[in-house]
């Protein structure tokens, strides 16, 4: 009887332990999901998240403008649902909440939480211009010598007023060894890209093209250094057709580029070219370029050798050298010259400063300038253009012909156009049909389109495909001879906290299936963003993506994240010394280094203070810093944390 | 004994022969509006056909061929590129690139139609994963279409624009194949028969020719392939060998051991094609892979291969119609 009434009461008891238990589980369970998210650490990798809205600004290549503009929207409007902010914050909402208050159920703690705003800049444009801003060694407005976010520089809108600041710079090529912080700048390539030349083949002039340029009393010297003018015009009063289809004196003006199998012992001649040889020209179509040879090679002769022109060395100025290709003559570049009609070259004078003319410039190698010494003197003027748009070149020849009218200036501007030679970015190419197309003068009172096709370089055509085993993926396995990275160029001693966080945003892909994970929905697409990113590089855009998770065997993986040096556990300093020794090291296998700007927080060490090391110096055993508050105190087995530069100057 | 009674009969009336004499009219007219009217997905006068069939290996080349491309065409020439589509069906063609395609497939090569709006050019299909990087899927269980058009980016389905039929690619070969099918005893009138085989992709130190054997033609399902095999080193350069055995079967998949996959010859590559149906539609069966057959609304968006013969079969009732009228005699009044 006694056992019965214990077993009755231990079966009761076990049955409101197991319902009180259910009853927690599925509440507790209704509750995690239902509520926010819990706020992020601040401070940490990879986020690096400082619980405040900041504003960056970032300058320099014209090619990726465009790419980070949108990246910066799409980061951005992530940071509608980014913090809750503190209305009684002075200013009001300057600061996030804190706590459970910080977030809400739709808070987005993956991507923008600190509200960040960032500015595309412009300022000059050009990756080199962009890393000269960067470390301060341009003149002003966008820099004037003065590092806004450097080591003793105040928080940017305190001492800001006078010079713009650069957080990163956009650079469609490496870092810059010549400039004065090269040793800090660390460039994370996140893209891919190529630079085919482009030509004209398809410009079918009304004929005559007379050439001449703005004042038919007044010819201008030359169109093209080692070509002068006569003093009938440049054509010399003579038709131009398309010459980049092996167009010649003689054939019509309309036609068209034969196919490869109809040139096929011409190294110019490698793809099957437009329109299917309808109409034939009688030359040999311009579709490669070649850079062997040095200073002889196709490419240097065209853009660089100001020699006197002869067979196999000196310029190439005239197109006929390119594509009258008979006889004894094999190469282009050898093709004679047809009497009393040059047909000059045009070559665009591209933007000395740009990415995209370095790495034309690495192409053409053998001591070449950012000038291009055959730069054309009298397209768009003799002035510099810009990279990846052939669409200027209408407002060009409306400019270089303009004392021109009617049937005269159609000529003149289609012939200009048909002669021009200029390279653009593979990605801006495939991507913007408009980037591609000029617009001129019919002659009756409407307009025309040409349009540019790129050229193969040393019989490599330009494809944007990713694959380790694919010949045809020459960007990616770097058989195209100007396959290049693009990057996001920081300065190790000065990048602040929420720029890293950008930067990384971008790089960051790691884990899982496409790494979607790492970045939430967006709200107003109902697209993961990190699939957002990746199309708007590839697909809007026309690059490849690279991120952290890249692997490949080209060495496609330049976009890791930024991260700081572990923490040392056996620092020692002494009171008032500017230095910490630590036994173990501070640069430990395999994890971040150490670098100069680092935020240094540890028991016994003011605040803040940075490692003040020259850049590569902190490879042993002391580290350097430099603090706003002198004398730190003594200290000895110490843990010492490094964290990126300032959080918020 | 009736039914033939009946048969002979309803032969005998001049009214039974008008009536198939309009019936015939009426499908001759269906299909020329069914052809021109827009606002059929195939309507639009642009098509494109893939050769040979699929499924596809990754980095196959293949050839595309197209027409109609006749209004509105830029110098700019065409554009393609691989783009999305779960299941193989129509409904589920993109209709956003950004989500729907990804643009590092895009073709290399100049592709400009000539004056009559025809273009054939090749093409190497890719394998496409989003977890190796790409934004959309294409591989043996997730379909894929071609986009053939101007401006995928700013006229995606506002211009001039062909989607392909849906097809998987099913191995990640290494092996770049160049294929040619034709129909000898004619499968269709909309199948086409394009000779072009050269790569699009070439190293400095080579070119790739174009190669005519081995051929191997058998009867219906028939396919006449020609392979050659693209090798590439990791140096870049690129050698072209041909050779190697085709062999067909009953059942159109066609086997073609061609030469080595990597720097060195030897190995081999399994490509399988189905047959040349030509009807844009079918999956096919698969050597390298499970091919599941899609819906029966396929994802095509070239005029409908059966519409050529059902206007010739209208034609051919309206004659027939109009014979027999003529010779029965008029009825006296």
């Amino acid at each position: 009887m006694r056992h019965r009434k214990l077993r009755n009461r231990f079966a009761a008891a076990a049955s409101l332990a197991i319902a009180a238990f259910t009853m927690t589980a599925v509440l507790g369970a209704g509750a995690a999901s239902a509520g926010p998210p819990p706020a992020p650490s601040l401070g940490t990798y990879p986020h690096w998240y400082v619980g405040a809205p900041e504003q960056l600004r970032d300058a320099g290549s014209d090619t990726t403008y465009f790419m980070l503009q949108h990246l910066s929207d799409l980061y951005m409007q992530a940071g509608l649902y980014g913090c809750q902010l503190n209305s009684a914050a002075s200013p009001n909402y300057s600061v996030c909440l804190t706590g459970a208050s910080a977030t809400i159920a739709t808070s987005d703690v993956n991507d923008n939480y600190d509200h960040i705003e960032i500015l595309t800049g412009l300022g000059k444009i050009g990756s080199g211009d962009g890393q000269k801003q960067l470390c301060g060694n341009e003149t002003a407005p966008f820099g004037s010598g003065q590092q806004i976010n450097g080591l003793n520089s105040s928080a940017p809108g305190t001492s800001a007023g006078t010079t713009l600041t650069v957080d990163f710079a956009r650079s469609s090529k490496a870092i810059d060894t010549s400039q004065p912080c090269e040793a800090q700048e660390v460039a994370e390539g996140y893209a891919k890209d190529g630079v085919p030349a482009v030509d004209f083949p398809n410009a079918e002039g009304p004929n005559p093209g007379t050439g001449v340029a703005t004042d038919s009393t007044n010819p201008q010297p030359s169109l093209v250094t080692g070509n002068p003018c006569t003093t009938n015009g440049c054509w010399n009063d003579q038709v131009v057709g398309p010459v980049a289809a092996g167009w010649l004196p003689g054939d019509a003006t309309n036609c068209d580029a034969l196919p490869a199998s109809s040139h096929a012992t011409n190294p110019n001649a490698a793809v099957p070219t437009a329109n299917n040889g309808v109409n034939a020209c009688s030359g040999t179509p311009l579709t490669n370029l070649s850079n062997v040879g040095g200073t002889s090679s196709e490419a240097y002769r065209l853009w660089c050798n100001t020699a006197a022109h002869g067979t196999g060395t000196g310029i190439i100025s005239d197109w006929a050298e390119l594509t009258n290709i008979t006889g004894t003559a094999t190469n282009p570049g050898d093709g004679a010259t047809i009497a009393n009609h040059p047909l000059p070259v045009l070559i665009a004078n591209v933007n000395s400063g740009s990415g995209t003319t370095a790495t034309w410039l690495k192409y053409l190698a053998n001591g070449c300038t950012a000038d291009f010494p055959n730069h054309s003197l009298v397209e768009c003027g003799g002035n510099e253009v810009l990279e990846n748009n052939d669409a200027q070149f209408s407002g060009c020849a409306a400019s270089d012909f303009s004392a021109s009218s009617g049937t005269a200036q159609a000529a003149d501007e289609a012939a200009e156009v048909a002669s021009t030679l200029y390279f653009i970015s593979n990605g801006v190419y495939n991507s913007n049909v408009h980037s591609r197309v000029v617009t001129v003068p019919n002659g009756s009172g409407g307009s025309v389109n040409y349009a540019a096709v790129k050229t193969e370089l040393n019989g490599v055509i330009a494809n944007s495909c990713i694959s380790d085993v694919l010949a045809q993926c020459t960007e990616w396995n770097n058989d195209f001879p100007t396959a290049r990275t693009l990057f996001n160029i920081y300065r190790s001693d000065t990048v602040r906290a929420s720029a890293a966080d950008f930067i990384n945003w971008i790089c960051d892909n790691s884990g899982g299936t496409g790494g979607q994970e790492t970045k939430n929905v967006d709200y107003n697409t109902g697209v993961n963003y990190n699939l957002e990113v990746t199309s708007t590089i590839q697909t809007l855009f026309g690059f490849i993506r690279l991120t952290d998770g890249s692997s490949s065997t080209f060495g496609n993986n330049e976009c890791p994240l930024i991260n700081v040096a572990p923490a040392v556990t056996d620092a020692t300093f002494g009171s008032g010394s500017s230095t910490i020794n630590s036994t173990q090291g501070f640069e430990q296998a395999g994890q971040t280094p150490v670098v100069s700007g680092d935020l240094v927080t540890g028991t016994n060490i003011p605040s803040p203070c940075y490692v003040a090391n020259p850049a590569g110096s902190v490879t042993a055993n002391t580290i350097t810093l430099t603090c706003t508050t002198t004398g730190a105190n003594t200290g000895s087995g110490e843990t010492v944390t490094f964290s990126l530069h300032s959080p918020n100057t | 004994v009736d039914v033939k009674a009946r048969l002979a009969r309803a032969c005998l009336r001049r009214r039974t022969w008008g009536t198939i004499q309009l019936c015939g009219l009426a499908i001759v007219v269906a299909c020329t509006v069914a052809w021109l009217v827009p606002g059929h997905a195939y309507a639009q006068g642009e098509s494109v056909t893939l050769s040979p069939a699929p499924p596809y290996n990754d980095g196959q080349e293949i050839t595309v061929t197209g027409s109609g491309f006749t209004s509105g065409i830029p110098l700019t020439g065409l554009q393609i590129i691989e783009c999305s589509d779960p299941g193989g069906t129509m409904a589920n063609l993109p209709t956003d690139p950004l989500t729907g395609c990804d643009g590092t497939t895009i073709n290399g090569n100049q592709v400009t139609p000539d004056t009559n709006g025809n273009f054939t050019t090749t093409y190497g299909i890719l394998t496409l994963s989003q977890a190796g990087g790409n934004t959309i899927n294409c591989d043996s269980t997730d379909f894929c279409v071609l986009w053939v058009g101007i401006d995928y980016n700013t006229q995606f389905l506002t211009g001039p624009h062909a989607f392909s039929e849906p097809f998987e690619v099913t191995t990640a070969a290494t092996t770049t194949t160049t294929t040619t099918t034709t129909s000898p005893t004619t499968t269709s009138p909309t199948t086409t028969s394009p000779t072009t085989t050269s790569p699009t992709t070439t190293s400095p130190t080579t070119t790739s020719p174009t190669t005519t054997s081995p051929t191997t033609t058998t009867t219906q399902p028939s396919v006449t392939t020609t392979a050659s095999s693209t090798t590439t080193t990791s140096a870049g350069t690129t050698t072209t060998s041909a050779g190697g055995t085709t062999t067909t079967s009953e059942s159109g998949t066609t086997s073609t051991s061609s030469s080595s996959t990597t720097t060195a010859a030897g190995g081999s590559t399994t490509t399988a094609a189905p047959a040349a149906s030509g009807s844009g539609g079918s999956g096919g069966s698969s050597g390298g892979g499970t091919v599941t057959t899609p819906s029966s609304q396929l994802a095509f968006t070239g005029s409908p291969p059966i519409l050529p013969w059902l206007a010739a079969l209208g034609f051919a009732m309206s004659l027939i119609g109009l014979l027999g009228r003529r010779i029965l005699p008029r009825p006296s009044t």
